[in-house]
């Protein structure tokens, strides 16, 4: 078990820059989901960490120790690969062993982290079959057999579900959060899907491009989203977003308003009057409703889906498509015309230009 | 004929392309339309379900020709004797041949045989074969894992290895003998050192390491682009896997590498010990006849010249030579597939 520190850590290929200065803690036994879109660095970050990607600028830190140059033994990790990864020619039982047999390690006290780590993950029917003549979650869970028996200190995941169908993922993730709390090790889980993130780890780690967009925990991020790119990337479906005014009564409150959303209003604050704004609603945050406040949806597409139903429309005329989500079945078709009300508190404001968070109203 | 062209777009991804493929297919239906009434026609005579053997018919008669008559011409004339090239001409004699080749006082001592030139000739190719086998695929094996590593280069590298594969093997061995000659220039460099010269080719031992060493430089090329593509095929992250595993580079190669790279391993194994056995051209060029004495006087040699070469020419001698050389590649060969079986499970 270790802290993990990053300093400052950057990573170029010749002229290119993809990593760029990225600071970041992890504690002690922590799960940490690096999430991000296709390309942002992710997985490079991830390899940087484990010691297969030479580092170009700053330092890693294990237990406030320096590992920049050591090589990935040396550090005390074990990977999950994407695609696995498993010595293919090896049975299920010579794969576990293989990493502790380089330790030099006696043969009774292979055999009982083998026998342990087939115990924890079901594997002991599989102990002589070759990855060949195993299913896809089973191919998985022999290289989360691989990662444990070695002890680490850390636990990396470099997309792990990726090559699994959706109900094995689903299944998978919450081995994988149960394996988290047997073992208390720190874990490293690299992902593409928020849902993944949001679902298993305690701290989420945005990036795009390279950069760090946002640390915090899953509510963290779903409830203030520190700027535009947080807020369209977390949460499914996406956060539907306007553009819109701040605007001053004649009494000097504050409000904002927008086509779609109509005037909202709260406690506007530090934003001076006239300013170009986005306005963030997510779709769980409407109600429906045609009291004061209400807006109306013309409904272009319902997906129901028994116990919830998406609508998707265009709120009073506007162009901009809005998602709602409603709680239960509704009977709705396309061309309708549905009251909706956001909920107070759950409109996130945008500056436009920077894309950094203002506040909500 | 001419619609089903047409009912098929023409595939190009630029306009010329198109273009020029649609100029294909023009021509493709003149040339169908002048063949197809043949076609029609003969299906028509011999029925749908004989066609498929009139498509394949061409290459089976030059296969027939060349191979398979050839094959059963040699066993014919092993068991005839004489000296008449025709074979009608020739004397029915059994297994008399054969009993000559294999009339052997002991087996272990080719001058002991009737024939002690064949036996010669057998053990000469043995040795060659297992030491040009075994060098050339350690030479080849350490020359891809050398190519894989590079970064840079790797194209020009490849192809300087390749190169001598297009050479003719009488070129190579003529270039080889030049070099090694009395007045060659590895002779130069050798009288500087140590101040006297060697005749390689005429000395039984340095004759037999030019042989085996030539035939390494000129065919290692080949094996080497055969191994390195194994080595492409094996996927990287396992070997990050067994980076993260604390793998020492010794253990990588023994445990990952060579396993995997087995199955193109053995199919080079079979090519070497086959072609081997089969080694003729450069030996004899580059030795001057399989010399010195006999020291590479190999089977095909003995083959060649009991049959062409003297002024008694005994075909059915050297046919039966064949046929026993074709019998022992057989045995090497069925070893090989039960190996290579065993490798698989």
């Amino acid at each position: 078990m270790a802290t993990i520190h990053l300093d400052r850590l950057t990573k170029a290929y010749g002229a290119l820059k993809v990593i760029h200065g990225i600071t970041l803690d992890i504690e002690d036994g922590e799960f940490v989901a690096l999430v991000g879109p296709s390309g942002c660095g992710k997985s490079t970050l991830l390899r940087m960490i484990a010691g297969l990607e030479p580092i170009t600028g700053g330092e890693i830190a294990f237990d406030q120790k320096r590992v920049n140059d050591l090589s990935p033994s040396e550090r005390g990790i074990s990977m999950v690969f994407q695609s696995y990864a498993l010595y293919p020619h090896l049975s299920v039982r010579k794969n576990l062993s293989f990493g502790l047999e380089n330790l030099r390690m006696k043969r009774p006290e292979i055999d009982a982290r083998v026998q342990e780590a087939a115990r924890m993950l079901e594997l002991e029917g599989y102990l002589d079959r070759k990855p060949k003549a195993l299913s896809g979650g089973q191919r998985q869970r022999v290289a989360i057999g691989r990662a444990i028996v070695r002890q680490p200190k850390v636990f990396l995941f470099d997309e792990p579900l990726s090559n699994l169908d959706a109900k094995l993922r689903v299944q998978t993730r919450g081995e994988i959060t149960r394996l988290h709390r047997q073992l208390g090790t720190t874990m490293l889980y690299v992902t593409h899907d928020q849902v993944e993130a949001m679902t298993m780890a305690q701290k989420i780690v945005v990036l795009n491009a390279g950069r760090v967009e946002q640390v915090g925990t899953p509510l963290d991020l779903f409830e203030r989203p520190a700027n535009l790119f947080v807020a369209g990337f977390i949460g499914s479906p996406r956060m539907n977003l306007y553009k819109g005014t701040v605007a001053e009564a004649p009494d000097g409150t504050r409000y904002v308003t927008s086509p779609e959303t109509g005037r909202l209003e709260g406690h506007v604050v530090g934003v001076e009057p006239g300013r170009d704004i986005k306005i963030g609603i997510r779709p769980s945050h409407f109600a429906l409703g045609e009291g004061a406040g209400a807006q109306w949806l013309d409904v272009d597409q319902v997906e129901s889906l028994g116990h919830e139903t998406y609508l998707h429309g265009r709120l009073n005329g506007a162009a901009t498509t809005t998602i709602v989500h409603v709680q239960n079945h509704l009977e709705a078709a396309i061309g309708d015309r549905i009251g909706v009300v956001a909920r107070a508190g759950h409109a996130h404001l945008f500056d436009s230009e920077s894309g950094l968070r203002l506040g909500e109203v | 004929m001419s619609d089903l062209s047409n009912d098929q777009p023409p595939h190009g991804h630029t306009p010329k392309g198109r273009k020029l493929s649609a100029m294909l297919d023009r021509a493709l239906e003149h040339v169908m339309a002048v063949i197809e009434w043949p076609f029609s026609l003969l299906q028509r005579v011999i029925g749908l379900r004989r066609m498929p053997y009139v498509f394949v018919l061409p290459n089976m008669i030059l296969f027939g020709v060349f191979v398979f008559v050839p094959v059963l011409l040699a066993i014919a004339y092993a068991f005839t004797g004489g000296t008449n090239l025709l074979i009608w001409e020739r004397p029915f004699v059994g297994f008399d041949n054969f009993a000559r080749l294999l009339n052997c006082g002991s087996f272990l001592d080719p001058a002991s045989c009737e024939l002690d030139l064949f036996w010669t000739a057998v053990f000469n190719t043995g040795w060659y074969t297992v030491f040009n086998s075994a060098g050339t695929l350690v030479v080849a094996l350490i020359t891809a894992l050398v190519l894989q590593r590079l970064t840079r280069g790797k194209t020009f590298f490849r192809a300087v290895f390749f190169y001598p594969v297009l050479l003719s093997p009488v070129v190579v061995a003529l270039i080889w003998k030049w070099f090694l000659a009395r007045n060659g220039l590895l002779n130069a460099v050798f009288a500087d050192l140590m101040g006297e010269r060697v005749i390689f080719m005429l000395e039984v031992l340095w004759s037999r390491f030019w042989v085996v060493y030539v035939s390494i430089w000129f065919h290692m090329g080949f094996y080497t682009l055969i191994i390195l593509a194994g080595l492409q095929a094996i996927p990287r992250d396992i070997y990050e896997a067994a980076l993260i595993d604390g793998t020492s580079r010794w253990r990588q190669f023994w445990r990952l590498t060579l396993p995997l790279l087995m199955p193109n391993l053995l199919v080079v194994l079979v090519l070497l010990l086959i072609r081997s056995v089969q080694a003729f051209d450069e030996v004899w060029v580059l030795s001057d006849g399989g010399g010195p004495g006999t020291a590479n006087t190999f089977i095909v040699q003995f083959i060649y010249e009991t049959a062409f070469a003297t002024d008694v020419r005994l075909y059915g001698l050297a046919s039966a030579a064949s046929v026993l050389m074709g019998l022992g590649l057989l045995l090497l060969t069925l070893f090989q597939l039960w190996l290579a079986k065993k490798v698989e499970t």
